[in-house]
This record gives C-alpha cells, structure tokens and sequence, in this order.
C-alpha cells in the first residue's frame, strides 16, 4: 500500500492502494465511476478506455501509480458538461445497442478529435479499430465521430 | 376506440428510450452494482475433458480466512440438477466430469481473492476417461458412453413428398458436403448476478440475463424454494446474442445456493477468461446434401442431413436441431423435402443457443446448393431463386400453406437491384489485378416464436397501469439486451393507448410484475410483447370508453384524471399466445410456425489473389419485417446481425485441440472490428402477417442468418470455386484460387 494522488474529472483524490492496481479498479470500486468497463482485462476490448492527459489509455492495462501526475477522464467527466458535440453526435446517429463498449468507444473517439479535427473516414477507422462492440454499431460510430468533428470545427 | 386526431408512434424513427442513460454511463450494469455485506462467488472448474471424480476434499478451503462457504454437489438443497428441456446436467458435477472448465465445486467470501484462493485450496481426484472431441469421433463412443442414454441427444425428421421420386423427376443433380465453425459469443459484458435472501426468507437474483422466468424455475430447483420465494429481476444487459439465454440460470442457481448457505448477497462474476471458455457456443455443422431441378431450374426435391455437435450436454441442442431441420431446405416451394437432423454429444462446452438457433448453419446448407445447382445450369443465381421461392399460397418444406405475408420475393428482387449497382466507391479502393470481386446472394425463412415444439411457453404477457395524469407504466415479460426491444415495446403501448411515447414508461423485468412469459429468446420480443399490450389496452379503452362518451373529445390526460375520480380499475393485465398449431413434430409435418419472417442479404467482396484475404465491400440487407415499428430500430439490428455474420464467415476460427480450447482471446479469435465491417444497407420491406402486433414479424435473429452464405457465394463467384467451409480461412481461399484458375504466380 501507499499513499497516492490522482486527478480525475477535475478533483484530486488520495488514497491508499497498492501502486500495482490496475486505474480501471480503482476508478470503479474508489470513485464509483462506473461508466468505464470491465470486457476483457487484458487491453484487447477498449471497453476500459479513458484519457490521461488527453490520450486514450486501456485501463485495465494501466497501474495507478502510471496514472499520478495525470489529468484522468472518464465518460462522467467528459460529459459533465451539457452539450458536448460528442454527445449530440451519439444521440443523433443513434448509436447505442446495448451500450456496454460506448464508453470506451466516446472516450477513444474524444482522443481521435482531440487529435485531428478534420479526420476521414480511414482515419476514423483505423483509430477507432481497437474498441470492439459485439453488438455492431461501427457503421453509426463512424457517423456519429463524423458528425461531431464536423459541429466542433464550426461547420 | 377513437384514433383519427392520435399521434402516430408506429413506424416512425424513434430514439431509445435509455439511450441518453447509456450516454452518461448512468445505466447501472450488474457489476456497477455494489450491496452492503456482499460476498464474492468463484468456482472450482474440471481441468479435464472426461474423468471419473474419485474425491472432492473442501476441508482445506474452508478453513482459509475469508472463506464463508464451500460447497460441493451434496450441499445442494434442491436438485442437482440445470437443464431447459432434456434432465442431463448437474448444478456441480456428480460422479463424472463431462468438459474441462464443468464445474465441480463453489465458494463464497469476503473477497474475489480470498474466493479465488479457496478454490485453489479444494483437493480432488480424477480418473481420466477416455474422450470424444469432435464429429470425426461421435459414432466411436461405445466403450465410455458421455452419457448412459447413448450419443446422440437430438433428432429431428423431417418429410415431405418423396425424395426418392423427386430426384428420378430432376434433370440435374449436386449435391455437397459443408462444414460450418463454433462461433463464440463475446458479449462485452460477462456473465454475471447477484443472489440476495429475501426478509421472508426468500431470494431476490439480479442478472445480466435474457430469460427471468427460466431463471427463477432453476433456482426454484435447486434451493427447494417455491417459485413465488424467488424473484428475480433482469439488470441492464450488455449484450446477449442467445448467450444469456440458458446459461445464466446456472449461474444464477449457484449463487442463491451460497446465499442461502451463507444468509448474505452472493456476487457471481466471471471473468472474460472464463467466459470465454466455459460458456456456451454455436453449434459446429457437418451438412450433406443434395439438390434435384429441371433443366429451367425447378427444384424437385432436396435431401439434407445435418450433424451437429452438442457438447457435454444437451442444454438448448432440442430447440437448435428443431430450427435448423424445419428450415433447413430454406425458403423454398420444393414438393419433395427429407430433412434429417442431429446433435451428438462430445467432451466440449456445451452449445446452446447462439442468435439464429441452427438458423445460420441450416442457411448456408440450403444456400449452398443452390448456388451450385445455379453454376451447373448456368443460370443466374437470382434468377434460380426467383423461380423456386415461396409465395402466397405456397408451401413450405414441412407443408404449411402459407396464406399471408410472404415477402421471400420481395426481398430477393429488391436486394438484387441494389446490389447490382456495385460497390464502385469501395472497390476504386483495391489495386487493379490483386484483386478479383465478386458478389453472392442468400435468402431465408425464419419461424417466428417458439414454434410447436415450445408452444406450451409460447405465451407472453404485459401490464398496463394508467395513472391520473395520464402517464402509463408498462411492465412486459420479456428483456433486452441491445436490441431495442423496449423502445419498440414503449412505441407500442403509445400507440394502442393514442398517447405519446414519451408518456410510457418502462418498468425493469421483474418476475414479480408480470406472468411467466417465456424466455425472450426466437426473436419472439415485439411480436409477443406487443400482443400483450394490445390486449391490456383493448381493456383499458373498454373502461374508459363510458367516460369518453360522456366527456366528449378531451385530452387522454383529462380522461386519466376524470376516470381515476371515478375509481375507474386503471390497471390491466395483457396475454397473448401464440395460435394453436397442427404439426406432427415426428415427420415434420405441418405448421411448424404461425408466422415466417424473410429475407434475402447480398454481399460484395474483394478476393486478395496473393493472399487469399476477403474483404467484404458491402452488404445490402432487404428483410421482410411485417411492419417497422421502429425504422432505426430495424437498421441498428441489421448492422449488428451483418457484422457478427461477417464475423463467422470469415474471422472467428473457434480453434480447439482436444478438448482443450485454443482460441482463448481477441488475438487468437479475431472480431470483426470497424476496420473489417463494411457499409450495410438496410432494405425494409413489410408484409404485415394478421397476428402480429401492427403487423410486425420477427428481426432479431433474421439479420445474421444469410450473411455467412451470401458472403461465400460472393467469394466463390470471385475466386470461381465453390466454397464449402465457414470460417472461409486464406489457406482455403487460395486453394480455391487455383482451382478455379486463377494463377497468383502470373500477377
Ligand atoms: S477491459 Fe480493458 S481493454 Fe478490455
Ligand atoms: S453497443 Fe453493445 S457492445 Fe457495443
């Protein structure tokens, strides 16, 4: 055990917890910050993903202690804020089935738009290939990030 | 019922009532679920495919710190017993181990560690059986039966005509040997529940589940509980596909077994690991058969035999096999039918029931055929289809007559047109020469609901409670897990109420709000469901039909509050049942249905000649649907169902080697990913049946059902060989290359 300090969503938490842990656990079962998942463990789903300094992480596969010193955001932080493009997007191309991968897929698709603000279809693709959703709503993800990247560029 | 100035909900685009929850992350899975006191299940698991157990010693392990419960199969209050239709399978495993991953042993504690140690703590002993992996071995169990009552847990006939006359009638006959693979699962959230004990000494389960009321006859079981001890209530599922259809009751049984023996909330959680290798699949396909038709392409007669793989133990084999031999010579008008069909038993996991139900496999069978009766007359692949498929006043292959809603023709005519269009944009993609295209077609017929095999629970129902300022709860007895089922059953209960569907709400399914109303499985949701309503409203607009007599044309939520004044019953109960059928369910023979869903998929494909990859291009989906209660709805099921088809045609090898699995995650058993899903047009055609609910038929497990075929049509006319094996591997695809003449050496 030892004593950590993570920043996520903006507020700064110390806890006690073995460094090795896993952030995705600590998110969970510490914070209650239940949007990321658990799919696999092992870095293969994406359904874990949330940003450390605004670059996608797999939680599962992250140790608390790589997580100190980082601003973390989860799905709740991200849409805090009422209105985010993302959000809109994802109501409007009506891309939840069941929902389980979605927070893993928004906080990927956030880096993607953090990243290029004009990305093509390819590049949504390819950056979007490691989340996997079971219940197939790639086709309205791809819409959906489009879509968003439009409305956050002002067009 | 006064309708003309109503909203009209069906049939338009509706956004999901719980999509802005899931936005938030707000929906509350079963993991997201913490109860005060709650204790952690785990369970010890056979490491061997087939053993006598000698010894089970849980002394060590309950002496461990933490550890509140071990308990082994004598612990079992009830029955030791699981099992859906066929009594074969023990809660923990008895005398015998049938698979590795079988569990043998649970146990409860304060932790997952502390479980997980305990587990390891257990000592046992087993005798190793000699074992039987696959379908090469199945008829060679003579000396190690898996079970007493012989190889084979299913079988299923069907006959229609003569086959023997029908072949002597046919110009032309092919015939084929095909091979279709296991396919996981993979829902993105693992199994998982809870068992809390009730104040009056009862359970109350939570679970990411497909089928409650199975879930409370099984733990009913194995406590010794009465049923109305047991409540159970569906949590938000993340995904499903058939996977939570019978195998959650397991789960859900052992741990109420805990909390009962520990007097405290048991959480049963598996990990990806061992849910990957421990729950059901799709059943693997051996397929033989042979196609007779005239020279102009009339079928004659077509002759089917069917070998499935079981697994360990029956679980939901008896409802796959039916499926699979009652649609197994496809949508067709064919006089002379003979379908055979059986599930052996082997030392693997399980198959049980995986969307489609034997549907897909039956599919590309049947699909399979005609392509190759096509390519031997040289006739167009639609054309051959359009002479032989169903219309109205057709029969089909068990002999039912079908008098409505018949859309087969439809959907073959509209796929095709789109289809023949191309895929110009995404072929401009692929380098000229590498790669060679194609394009391929399948169609199918799908039985809605349980058919006469399940018709004693193929009844549903649903509860409609009006309240005094006009709102509406809505309670229905079947779930969702993805699919979209509760927004269409929300649109459904507005429109039978004239009222928005926003004034609906939804309870969770609980078994306690309504009647035991099957399992939500069969795609039977919205045709069920949807009845249901419409009965309870018929009953509601009875009671207030005096009121609105006397109070003229005023607003619902006027009529809600004066009728309420007048202690009017504003509650009703719905029921609907599916219409009694006449089928003799050892020939085959009959209405084996009371309604059929159709479709036909068309897929473009690129064939990489140097390395044999396929890249499908897209896929147009024209699926007779009845009616579209929900247009958005009816897309989202088609693209998820297209991918999972495209999945199993082409990447999800399920590699075992004896009885031990291979393909243990992502990197060895691939998904498709955005990367290989193409675009998917959707084509909605509606021919409404009378006994659906607004005319709607079944979607949920039509989508996948041709994808597999219409891709390996597409792939052989590329490559100019047939295909006979899913997953269609690049080894294969090569192999196929060359014979059908193309010479990579030349590029
Ligand atoms: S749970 Fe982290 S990638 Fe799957
Ligand atoms: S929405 Fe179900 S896994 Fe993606």
């Amino acid at each position: 055990m030892s004593l950590l300090e993570l920043r996520v969503n903006g507020r700064v938490h110390s806890i006690d917890r073995d460094p090795d842990t896993p952030l995705l656990w600590i998110l969970r079962d510490q914070f209650n910050l239940t949007a990321a998942k658990y799919g696999c463990g092992i870095g293969e789903c994406g359904a874990c993903t949330v940003l450390m300094d605004g670059v996608a992480v797999r939680s599962c596969m992250t140790s608390v202690s790589e997580a100190v010193g980082a601003k973390i955001l989860t799905l709740e932080g991200l849409f805090a804020v009422e209105g985010h493009p993302l959000r809109r997007a994802w109501l409007g191309e009506e891309v939840s089935q069941c929902g389980f991968c979605q927070p893993g897929q928004i906080m990927n698709a956030a880096e993607l738009l953090g990243r290029v603000a004009d990305p093509s279809t390819s590049d949504v693709r390819a950056a979007m290939s490691g989340n996997i959703c079971r219940c197939g709503s790639y086709p309205r993800i791809e819409k959906a990030i489009l879509r968003a990247a439009k409305e956050m560029r002002h067009e | 019922m006064n309708r003309k100035s109503k909203p009209q909900t069906v049939g338009r685009r509706h956004i999901r009532e719980d999509a802005e929850a899931k936005l938030k992350g707000r929906l509350r899975f079963l993991p997201d679920l913490r109860l005060d006191d709650m204790l952690h299940a785990a369970q010890l698991s056979s490491p061997l495919p087939h053993a006598r157990i000698l010894s089970l010693d849980l002394e060590a392990a309950r002496a461990l710190p933490g550890v509140v419960a071990v308990l082994g199969p004598e612990d079992i209050p009830g029955e030791n017993r699981i099992g859906v239709i066929i009594d074969d399978q023990p809660l923990l495993a008895q005398g015998k181990v049938r698979y590795v991953g079988e569990p043998m042993a649970m146990v409860a504690a304060e932790s997952a560690e502390a479980a997980r140690a305990a587990v390891a703590a257990i000592g046992f002993e087993l005798e190793e059986l000699p074992a039987i992996f696959d379908l090469d071995q199945v008829e060679a169990q003579a000396n190690e039966p898996i079970h007493e009552e012989g190889p084979i847990a299913v079988h299923q006939k069907l006959r229609k005509g003569s086959v023997e006359r029908g072949f002597a009638d046919a110009d032309v006959v092919v015939e084929a040997e095909l091979v279709t693979g296991l396919q996981e699962h993979y829902y993105l959230e693992p199994q998982g529940c809870i068992a809390t004990p009730g104040e009056s000494g009862g359970l109350v389960i939570h679970g990411s589940l497909q089928c409650p009321f199975y879930v409370q006859r099984d733990v009913s079981r194995a406590t010794g509980l009465p049923q109305s001890r047991v409540r159970v209530i569906q949590t938000p599922t993340g995904g499903a596909f058939g996977g939570k259809e019978d195998i959650p009751s397991e789960f859900c049984a052992r741990a109420a077994v805990l909390a009962l023996a520990t007097g405290r909330p048991v959480r049963l959680l598996l990990s990806r690991d061992e849910d990957f290798l421990s729950t059901s699949k799709r059943h693997p396909f051996r397929i033989r058969g042979r196609l007779g038709a005239t020279k102009d392409g009339r079928f004659t007669a077509m002759e089917v035999y069917q070998d499935a793989e079981a697994g360990a133990y029956a679980t939901l084999s008896p409802p796959v096999i039916y499926r699979a031999c009652i649609q197994g010579a496809g949508p067709y008008d064919i006089p002379n039918v003979k379908v055979e069909t059986r599930a052996w038993y082997t030392n693997q996991v399980p198959n049980g029931a995986f969307r489609g139900f034997g549907s897909p496999q039956a599919c590309f069978g049947h699909e399979r055929l005609v392509d190759l009766m096509a390519a031997e007359l040289g006739m167009d692949p639609v054309e051959i289809r359009r002479i032989n498929l169903l219309r109205e006043g057709g029969e089909t292959c068990t002999g039912h007559k079908l008098d409505e809603s018949v859309g087969a023709l439809e959907t073959l005519e509209r796929a095709a047109e789109a289809s023949a269009k191309g895929a110009a944009e995404e072929e401009a993609h692929f380098e000229d020469g590498r790669w060679l295209f194609g394009t391929g077609h399948a169609a199918m017929i799908y039985g809605n609901c349980l058919g006469k095999a399940g018709w004693h629970m193929d009844g549903a129902g649903a509860y409609l409670q009006l309240h005094a300022d006009g709102s509406v709860s809505c309670a229905t007895g079947l779930t969702e897990f993805g699919q979209g089922a509760r927004t269409v059953v929300q649109q459904m209960a507005a429109e039978a109420l004239g009222i928005e569907p926003d004034q609906v709400s939804l309870m969770p399914v609980d078994t306690a709000l309504v009647p035991d109303s099957g399992p939500t499985v069969a795609s039977r949701n919205v045709v069920m469901s949807g009845n249901a309503i419409l009965n309870a409203a018929a009953k509601l607009h009875e009671r207030l039909a005096p009121l609105r007599e006397e109070l003229g044309d005023v607003s619902f939520r006027k009529l809600a509050g004066a009728a309420y004044k007048r202690n009017v019953n504003l509650a009703a109960e719905g029921w609907w049942h599916v219409p009694e059928l006449d089928f003799d369910l050892k020939k085959g023979r009959g209405e084996a249905y009371f309604a059929y869903s159709f479709a036909t998929q068309s897929a473009r494909v690129a064939v990489d000649r140097i390395t044999g990859n396929v890249r499908v291009l897209k896929v147009w989906a024209a699926h007779d649907v009845g009616c579209a209660v929900n247009p958005a709805g009816v897309e989202a099921q088609v693209e998820g169902g297209v991918a999972q088809g495209l999945g199993w045609a082409l990447t999800e090898r399920f590699a075992r080697e004896g009885g031990n699995i291979l393909a243990r995650n992502l990197s060895t058993y691939h998904l498709p990913t955005a990367i290989e899903v193409p675009e998917i047009e959707t084509i909605i055609v509606e021919e409404p049946h009378s006994q659906g609910p607004f005319g709607a038929k079944s979607l949920g497990e039509p989508v996948i059902i041709p994808t597999a075929a219409a891709i390996a049509a597409a792939v052989s006319e590329a490559v100019g060989a047939q295909v006979s094996e899913i997953p269609i591997r690049p080894e294969h695809v090569l192999e196929l290359l060359e014979r059908g003449g193309h010479d990579s050496n030349a590029l």
